[in-house]
């Protein structure tokens, strides 16, 4: 890990849909082996960030890389993995099929690795004997815990997770946080993340970005942005910024 | 954009199949399905002429008249009829036929007119008509012959009364569309390649649904973007798709294709018609099924990419597809495609046209033709899929 690497630079993105601005002005830089935290309201344009950097949604105005390259070659070699807020495992195969499927798309052949990845993922995922059980038999939060460890086993350089532990209890969702902080630390990946909790963005990430109507309105540790906005903590941030903003769109 | 790696393609058909195996409702409802309703169609149509035969009822008004009478149902149970009479109340004939009075006088004067009343019920077993007129015939010929026979006699002359009777004789010889002699054999074999054209596409419809849930179905489970997300290319996951498609596709046409091949071996006994395939008809009606499937799948594919993959969307796909393929099955059916002219050869570019072509091309005595229009299915749906692979956009199919 080199310091202060640059993973991913996003300079003046836009993004349209039709004729409507999504994205109208985001900018923001991720360094190597951060937490990096993007929060925002609901349609503030978060998610569309998201699949922007994992390479889904590839028309876009603005600078976009990942470790110098384009999320679209990122992806394709394998250097990011992502995982939506609204996704499930297949239903069909059993956890540990769908661990393997994934771990054979990012192992290119490396038996060794195919193994290496599933064995971190049966770790993560902490299911017992349930991970020889078909998925459709999970729980909500046991697909939930599937699917971070099956995006997280690869060691990725970028994890892209949206809402990691929504639909998680308390007890998962602290277990989620732990696993999320231990790999970014000891593997050294550098994890992106969305979440609507933001006592859970102040505990793990080391530095956000706060979006509104699709524009940054700041970027820093969550303790600069506190501080900047002149409040005690991240929540109180997050509505002063949403009512900032509609102050100055009723203008 | 291209790039199929043959690892993360393995990894893929892996994941459908294991899914596609575990999903006993698809494979009892397309695959299973079809391998026991073909036969049961087959037998309930065996059923229905065997137990409902064409029902007859003879009225003879006098006496004298049975040895017609006899004639007459002795013909129509001899050619698969049931003949009845008045007494048996509880069943309903198809057609009834009264012999009055007077009608044996008639038909053995030389000079008398016999007269017969034929009451057909609508909508009743249509053949009844076509075997009571055919026994009316038989009649006819015999006293017709009979009454010559007496006239010759009377006037002396040496002639022959069948001569007399059928003065004309026709000799057919069956020719191809190249004007080579063939036999009337090929006839029948074009009669059942229409048949094939006919049935053809419809066996292939199962593919529209594989290619468009395989596809809109991994949207519905929640796992389309996570699946796009990984290093997988656009190719990979069309062809992943594509092939396990094919695959289902072809193995629920699969139950079609063996019920041609029975039905082309017992042919000669069911209608006393030699339906033989050659080997290289057998072989050119599979390749044509396959190059079906293809191009069924060639056809969704693009369609599903270009229109986006909602339920509203995919129905579009569907009632293109449906009547891409059900025009091409007229088609075969009425038009005689071996002497179409500009403007009607523009249907060559309807979808699937070609390919009834090639069928009815080869059973014309022209392979040349039908190894064309085979090729250009084949081409056209490399190209469908190049150009689908080429519109392949996540944003779109994820988010339309």
């Amino acid at each position: 890990m080199i310091e202060n690497e640059v993973i991913v630079d996003v300079t003046d993105l836009k993004k349209r849909f039709g004729q409507k601005l999504i994205l109208k002005d985001v900018s923001f830089k991720v360094f190597s082996g951060e937490v990096f935290g993007i929060v925002g309201p609901n349609g503030a344009g978060k998610t569309t960030t998201l699949r922007i950097l994992a390479g889904i949604i590839r028309s876009f105005e603005g600078k976009v890389e990942l470790s110098g390259t384009s999320p679209e070659k990122a992806r394709e070699k394998g250097l990011i993995a992502y995982m939506p807020e609204d996704t499930f495992p297949y239903d069909r195969l059993t956890g540990i099929e769908n661990l393997r499927f994934y771990a054979e798309l990012y192992a290119r052949g490396d038996k060794s690795k195919v193994e290496e990845y599933v064995e971190t993922a049966i770790k993560i995922a902490d299911l017992g004997d349930r991970i020889e059980d078909k998925t459709s038999e999970y729980s909500r939060g046991m697909k939930r815990r599937l699917i971070i460890a099956r995006t997280l086993m690869t060691s990725p350089r970028l994890a892209i997770l949206d809402e990691p532990t929504s639909a998680l209890d308390v007890e998962s969702a602290i277990n989620v946080r732990h696993k999320i902080t231990d790999i970014a630390k000891e593997k050294g990946v550098t994890v992106l993340l969305s979440s609507h909790n933001m006592l859970e963005v102040e505990y793990l990430c080391n530095r956000v970005v706060m979006i509104e109507g699709g524009t940054t309105f700041l970027e820093g540790t969550p303790k600069e942005l506190v501080s900047k906005m002149g409040v005690q903590n991240l929540e109180e941030a997050f509505i002063k910024m949403t009512k900032t903003h509609d102050g100055t769109q009723q203008k | 954009m291209l790039k199929v790696r043959l690892l993360n393609l393995m990894t893929l058909l892996r994941k459908e199949w294991i899914d596609v195996k575990r999903d006993r409702k698809l494979l009892i409802g397309t695959l299973i399905l079809p391998f026991f309703i073909l036969p049961l169609i087959g037998f309930i149509l065996y059923a229905s002429v065997v137990s409902q035969p064409p029902i007859i009822e003879l009225i003879n008004q006098s006496p004298s008249n049975s040895a017609y009478v006899n004639e007459i149902s002795s013909y129509i149970t001899s050619h698969g009829g049931q003949v009845i009479n008045s007494s048996d109340s509880n069943v309903t004939p198809d057609v009834i036929l009264t012999f009055p009075k007077g009608f044996y006088q008639n038909m053995t004067s030389l000079g008398g007119e016999g007269k017969v009343y034929m009451t057909i019920e609508i909508s009743s077993n249509t053949k009844a008509q076509d075997l009571v007129d055919n026994a009316l015939y038989n009649v006819l010929y015999n006293v017709s012959l009979s009454r010559i026979s007496q006239l010759i006699n009377a006037s002396h002359l040496n002639v022959s009364p069948s001569n007399v009777r059928e003065p004309l004789e026709v000799v057919y010889t069956y020719i191809t569309p190249t004007h080579h002699v063939t036999t009337q054999a090929r006839d029948q074999l074009v009669e059942l390649a229409r048949i094939i054209a006919l049935v053809l596409f419809p066996s292939a419809t199962p593919v529209i649904f594989f290619i468009t849930d395989g596809i809109t179905g991994e949207k519905e489970r929640k796992t389309l973007e996570s699946l796009l997300a990984s290093p997988i290319s656009p190719m990979e996951f069309i062809v992943s798709k594509l092939v396990v498609s094919m695959f289902l596709g072809f193995m629920s046409s699969l139950g079609d294709l063996i019920g041609i091949f029975v039905f082309s071996l017992f042919a000669s006994t069911i209608f006393g018609v030699s339906l033989a395939l050659s080997s290289s008809f057998a072989l050119l009606i599979v390749v044509i099924y396959i190059e079906t499937v293809l191009l069924t799948a060639a056809i969704s594919l693009i369609l599903l990419l270009v229109f986006g993959g909602s339920t509203r969307n995919i129905q579009i796909i569907n009632f293109l597809v449906l009547s891409f393929g059900m025009i091409a099955s007229f088609t075969a059916l009425f038009i005689n495609l071996a002497q179409v002219t500009f403007p009607l050869s523009l249907i060559y570019i309807i979808p699937y046209e070609q390919l009834s072509a090639s069928l009815l091309f080869y059973v014309f005595g022209l392979p040349g033709e039908s190894i064309f229009y085979l090729s250009i299915t084949l081409i056209a749906s490399i190209v469908l899929l190049f150009i689908s692979s080429k519109l392949f956009n996540p944003e779109r199919l994820l988010l339309k």
